[in-house]
């Protein structure tokens, strides 16, 4: 009885909070939905009284405002992505050869970068990536969101690497295979799935990035960008309808990472 | 092919010395055993030999080349490793043709490679499966499997059996002497299991806190034991070792333990005289307790233990002091509460107090 009542308990809490997270996200969905009737009132409601796709269809359909920002997030976080992945799988694997103090202070110094606020860097970078034209450009906007990036895909393939039975790798090394060609054709294969979270987890840090993009923007935005630029001219409804769909591929993107860690892939490895 | 050499070689981990002076030569086409207590450092022996590990000291020969600070694949040994490390996204006839295809052999060397050692190990049907598709047993014949087929010098097993149950482990154990017979090609296998040892090896190395203890074979090991570690590891029941004082009496050679007196035979005392009015260990192995209504050790039966063909008898001798018996069945009079034996004067081990063979 008394486990019960404990379990309703934590049941009823944990439902309280989803709901606290989950309500601006509502809010958001809500007013992208509503006609201004309901929203431009003393007292808003809060189920969507007036029914609407219109805001939608005037941002889906607004042709080239829309899509070039939208291009331009993909593809700065896709680049991002790949260009992460391919400076942090060496570094990662590398510390994560290293022995544990070591290997902790080193990825304490990958993570100090992050300790200077973006807001007060942003300006320099700004002004020497104007200097060599990587201004208002995805490559200079990548550049920059690797800054972000780069710690954190460092931090969870170090945790991947470190994890990876050794006995494998040596079994590699004595069936003939050099440290590299092991590496290629033992370690990176078996870490597929920790380095999909890594390259996931770099394109989110990028696609709702904010400060670096709003430094080195001129005329292409991104979505983010495209969204601040109405709120601040009050169009609240348009700026709704980009947050909703800034925040769908993250819903999508975060629920596929659940799919692909997976604890027991390693297992018919070791043991019986 | 020749013969491998290790030469004084030390091994430290920061302040632990896991390996320390050993020196031993393999000889060529010969299987060896690796014994030892775990922790002793036999499986940082063998991964030194395979290149995975660098001594801090010392140096490694195979044949006259210096192979010290060669890394593994360049070594071309072979080696199997407690829980087999197989590749676990890769198929069973990929495993075996990993090392292969690293050689960059042709497709249809590689096919015919596999299918004759698959058959050797009965695994044909098997070959389409991935690892977590195996039974325990089949894995240890993939991972076999996949050292042979790359044809190497040398044969390395860090415990390739210690994870199976116990009757397989018999049935693969007939299994390694039947591959060496057929390869002919050095094997060194690390085991810390002295029955699995004394049942593989020509050559049985035993190491005990990174020194080697003997290097002997296995029926010396057992008859000639160098020093005290090594009689008591080696044998199941263990030998009994008591320790005495060596004292004379008219003409007389008498072991000495509070009450207890032994009396010894003239032929056995020549080579312990010197250590007359010291202590020493006395050791015996459970078969060579004779018992009769003259012997003049008396002692309490505990308990009889029966293990299929043989028993076992636990004797109280002095108060505190237990000793194993082996039991005939014309010693069925064992049964009673008290018995008298005497122990096989030609099968006593002498030790002195540096645990050192006399």
């Amino acid at each position: 009885m008394k486990k019960r009542i404990r379990a309703a308990i934590f049941l009823i809490t944990i439902l309280i909070l989803i709901l606290v997270f989950l309500f601006p996200l509502y809010l958001v969905l809500k007013i992208s939905l509503s006609k201004p009737q309901d929203i431009f009132v003393e007292k808003p409601t809060y189920l969507i009284k007036n029914f609407t796709f219109e805001h939608f269809k005037s941002v889906l359909l607004s042709g080239e405002t829309f899509l070039n920002p939208l291009k331009k997030s993909l593809l700065t976080g896709i680049l991002a992505s790949i260009l992460g992945l391919l400076v942090s799988i060496p570094a990662a694997y590398s510390i994560s050869k290293f022995n544990y103090k070591l290997k902790y202070a080193l990825i304490l110094v990958i993570f100090m970068t992050r300790m200077i606020p973006e807001i007060s860097i942003a300006l320099p970078i700004t002004i020497s990536f104007i200097k060599i034209g990587l201004f208002d450009n995805i490559l200079g906007l990548t550049l920059a969101h690797l800054i972000r990036i780069l710690p954190v895909s460092c931090f969870i393939l170090v945790g991947v690497f470190s994890g990876f039975p050794d006995e494998l790798e040596r079994q590699a090394r004595i069936d003939g295979a050099s440290a590299s060609k092991a590496f290629i054709k033992v370690v990176l294969p078996l870490s597929l799935g920790g380095i999909t979270v890594a390259g996931i987890f770099s394109f989110l840090l990028s696609w709702d990035e904010f400060i670096y993009a709003s430094y080195l923007t001129l005329a292409r935005p991104t979505m983010p960008i495209k969204m601040y630029y109405y709120i601040s001219r009050g169009d609240i409804f348009s700026s709704a309808t980009y947050a909703v769909i800034i925040t769908i591929p993250v819903l999508i993107l975060t629920f596929a990472l659940q799919k692909y860690i997976k604890p027991d892939f390693l297992s018919g490895a070791i043991k019986g | 092919m020749a013969d491998l050499r290790l030469v004084n070689i030390n091994k430290n981990f920061d302040k632990v010395q896991a390996l320390s002076g050993v020196n031993l030569t393999i000889k060529q086409g010969s299987f060896c055993v690796i014994l030892g207590p775990s922790g002793c450092g036999k499986s940082t022996l063998l991964n030194l030999i395979a290149g995975l590990e660098e001594a801090s000291q010392g140096k490694v020969y195979l044949g006259e080349k210096e192979i010290t600070g060669l890394p593994p694949h360049k070594r071309n040994m072979a080696m199997v490793f407690q829980n087999y490390a197989l590749y676990p996204h890769l198929s069973v006839f990929e495993n075996i043709a990993f090392g292969l295809r690293i050689k960059k052999e042709k497709e249809k060397q590689i096919k015919e490679k596999i299918e004759q050692v698959s058959k050797a190990l009965n695994l044909e049907d098997k070959l389409g499966r991935l690892p977590r598709e195996l039974s325990g047993g089949e894995k240890q014949r993939v991972a076999t499997g996949r050292a042979i087929v790359r044809d190497p010098e040398l044969f390395l097993f860090d415990e390739p059996l210690s994870n199976l149950d116990a009757r397989l482990r018999v049935e693969l154990r007939s299994q390694f002497i039947k591959l060496h017979q057929r390869i002919k090609k050095t094997i060194i296998y690390v085991t810390h299991d002295q029955l699995e040892a004394m049942a593989l090896g020509e050559i049985i190395v035993v190491i005990k806190n990174g020194r080697i203890q003997q290097i002997s074979p296995a029926q010396e090991l057992y008859a000639v034991p160098q020093n005290l570690f090594v009689a008591s590891f080696i044998g199941s029941p263990p030998m009994n070792i008591i320790k005495f004082t060596l004292k004379k009496k008219d003409t007389k050679i008498q072991l000495i333990k509070e009450n207890l007196v032994i009396e010894l035979t003239n032929d056995v005392t020549q080579k312990i005289l010197s250590y007359l009015g010291q202590d020493i260990y006395l050791g015996f192995r459970p078969s060579a307790v004779r018992f009769g209504p003259a012997g003049q050790i008396k002692g309490k039966v505990i308990f009889i233990e029966n293990i299929g063909e043989d028993s076992y008898a636990h004797i109280e001798i002095i108060e505190g002091t237990e000793i194993i018996a082996k039991v005939n069945d014309k010693d069925a009079r064992v049964g009673k509460n008290s018995v008298n034996f005497n122990i096989d004067n030609q099968a006593m081990h002498f030790f002195d107090l540096q645990e050192k063979r006399i």
